[in-house]
């Protein structure tokens, strides 16, 4: 319990650094959001009093804390392009990219476990020879272009979709997912690739292990032992890869969205960056960190469930 | 000389012919990238033009090695970038150790645990699109898993008697540093700038396609496949003909890369 608490505390720390770090960077930024928000035709009086208005003439520590605890209690500022509170823009945003991010790694994971496990029980034969190269093919192809030959052929030659057809969630829930799942796939079919390969090796390098000797020798089948002594401790290194796959997941889908018209925080992050919309850029990565962060987080309290030898480790080392 | 494995020879030979149709590109293509109607309109892949016309009657042949010439000029300073800062952190912190290295690798740690794709968003976004921007960006970030091989690599070698034979002979630091280790690391080194060349590829084409990376008038791969998407009813082969070079340019490196690593770990 004891290391747990001290995880917790470390958790703070570095989710307080990084809001600082990221506050800082949005601070040191060129360009006055004032004369960005006052247009071309203002006085230095007018200027002055709207910096007042929003604080921007405070120290900068108390800027700072107050925009923590503005943020923390989901008060995320206001656009300067859109005039409008950023929560509100994102409360709009934020379920699509969810919903998509959630099904890739679905996807991922239901694609790639059960195929991992039948290449790295069939180990060279002529079925792996072939997954093994398609998978390889299939890490070097960026997922953007993957989305577009979707389009290509799936929507337009195959019309399994209406390519740019996205139907809110709000309206019809069913077709929303329906056309997610396009999407989706592009994000996941690289991420899968390396989950297979990665369990793959995992797996044939258990086999090798003083163990599986055993379990072979006391009249287990090969099929049983994988199942009952090989998996276990061959998805550790596969389920912290996939913790960590979550935060790519996200950032695929930023890109992913623009391929397919979706109108998620993709959209919203990249137009924000063109119009130097800090407000909103800050909080979309605020938020992608703190999901990084948390789920750095949950990989290590996964990793430490799923095997005990590094909690007896790091206790009696102590 | 040791035989190499088949993802090395295979991807070594995408990339050696990627790489000279590229150079070639620099100084000589079939037609003038930027020149407008040297053929019809959007026209279909032909012995004239070996994948077609654009919507401005370009010639998508030389453009896209054109465009994969700005790619790969901006894939060799990041990763140039990336490995000299990432070698010379790496060598001193992991040679040296101390309470620095804890503090380097922590950060090290923090910054490779987000997706660096993510992170040049941001530095991109403070300093305003453009290629440069995009190779200050991509470098910064490539420095920590630079910095984190090369670190483990000189962690290992200190203990090593070599290294305690030079140091018992009296050879300065410096010369033990890049002279007697830096050489034993090349292969994890070498696999590392494939890996690292790789990602450099793919996060600048991405940027380019979303509009924040390389700008007009330098022609860009992912821009161009952002073009193309607009006009894949009436011209399919200009998306895929780009793609398709993408996907090569990447494909090479990854094989190689991988090749690289096993050889690297076969020999270990």
């Amino acid at each position: 319990m004891h290391t747990f608490m001290k995880k917790i505390a470390s958790l703070i720390m570095t989710l307080l650094l990084v809001s600082f770090l990221a506050f800082l960077t949005f601070q040191i930024i060129p360009g006055d959001p004032v004369t960005k928000m006052l247009g071309t035709e203002y006085t230095e009086e007018m200027a002055e009093k709207l910096r007042d208005e929003m604080g921007l003439n405070d120290p900068f520590f108390t800027r700072y804390f107050r925009w923590l605890g503005d943020f923390l209690t989901g008060d995320f500022g206001t656009s300067y392009s859109y005039r409008q509170p950023v929560g509100e823009l994102l409360a709009d945003k934020l379920p699509v990219t969810a919903m998509l991010s959630a099904m890739a790694f679905l996807l991922v994971v239901v694609l790639s476990i059960p195929l991992g496990i039948f290449l790295a029980s069939h180990d060279d034969s002529i079925p792996d020879r072939i997954l093994t190269a398609l998978n390889q093919i299939s890490m070097s192809i960026p997922p953007f272009f993957l989305g577009i030959l979707m389009t290509l052929i799936l929507g337009q030659t195959l019309h399994l979709f209406v390519p740019g057809g996205y139907v809110s969630f709000r309206e019809d829930f069913g077709a929303c997912l329906a056309y997610l799942l396009f999407p989706a796939i592009a994000i996941a079919i690289p991420k899968t690739a390396m989950t297979i390969k990665l369990l793959k090796s995992s797996i044939v390098s258990e086999f090798g292990r003083d163990y599986m000797r055993t379990a072979l020798s006391r009249g287990n089948s090969r099929r049983r032992a994988l199942y009952t002594h090989v998996l276990r401790n061959a998805l550790i290194p596969v389920v912290t890869f996939l913790a960590l796959a979550i935060p790519e997941i996200v950032a695929g889908s930023i890109i992913i969205e623009q391929v397919f018209t979706v109108p998620g925080l993709g959209k919203l992050l990249i137009s924000s960056i063109s119009n130097r919309d800090f407000p909103v850029v800050c909080a979309i990565v605020m938020l992608i960190a703190v999901l990084v962060i948390l789920m750095n987080f949950l990989a290590d309290l996964l990793y430490r469930v799923i095997d005990p030898r590094i909690r007896v480790d790091r206790e009696v080392r102590k | 000389m040791k035989r190499h494995h088949s993802y090395t020879i295979i991807g070594g030979a995408i990339s050696a012919l990627m790489i000279a149709l590229i150079v070639l590109a620099m100084f000589w293509t079939p037609y003038d990238p930027t020149a407008l109607s040297v053929g019809p309109k959007l026209d279909a892949p032909s012995l004239a033009h070996l994948m077609g016309t654009d919507n401005l009657g370009r010639d998508i042949f030389s453009r896209v090695f054109e465009g994969a010439g700005t790619t790969l000029t901006i894939a060799v300073m990041t990763v140039a970038i990336g490995a000299l800062c990432g070698i010379l952190i790496g060598s001193f912190t992991g040679y040296y150790g101390g309470p620095i290295d804890l503090i380097f690798m922590r950060i090290c740690d923090t910054v490779t645990a987000f997706p660096s794709f993510l992170l040049a968003l941001v530095i991109v976004s403070v300093l305003g699109p453009g290629k440069y921007h995009v190779v200050i960006a991509l470098g910064i970030l490539f420095i920590p898993s630079f910095a984190r091989i090369v670190r483990g690599e000189y962690a290992r070698a200190v203990t090593q008697d070599y290294v305690e034979n030079a140091k018992l002979m009296g050879v300065s630091s410096l010369r033990i540093l890049f002279v007697h280790i830096l050489p034993n690391a090349r292969s994890v080194l070498f696999s590392a700038l494939a890996i690292g060349f790789n990602n450099a590829v793919l996060a600048e084409a991405s940027m380019s396609y979303l509009g924040i990376g390389v700008q007009p008038p330098d022609p860009s791969l992912g821009r161009m496949l952002s073009e193309a998407q607009t006009y894949w009813y009436s011209a399919p082969w200009f998306a895929i003909c780009t793609g398709l070079c993408l996907v090569l340019l990447i494909l090479g490196f990854t094989l190689l890369g991988e090749g690289l690593t096993r050889e690297a770990g076969d020999h270990a």
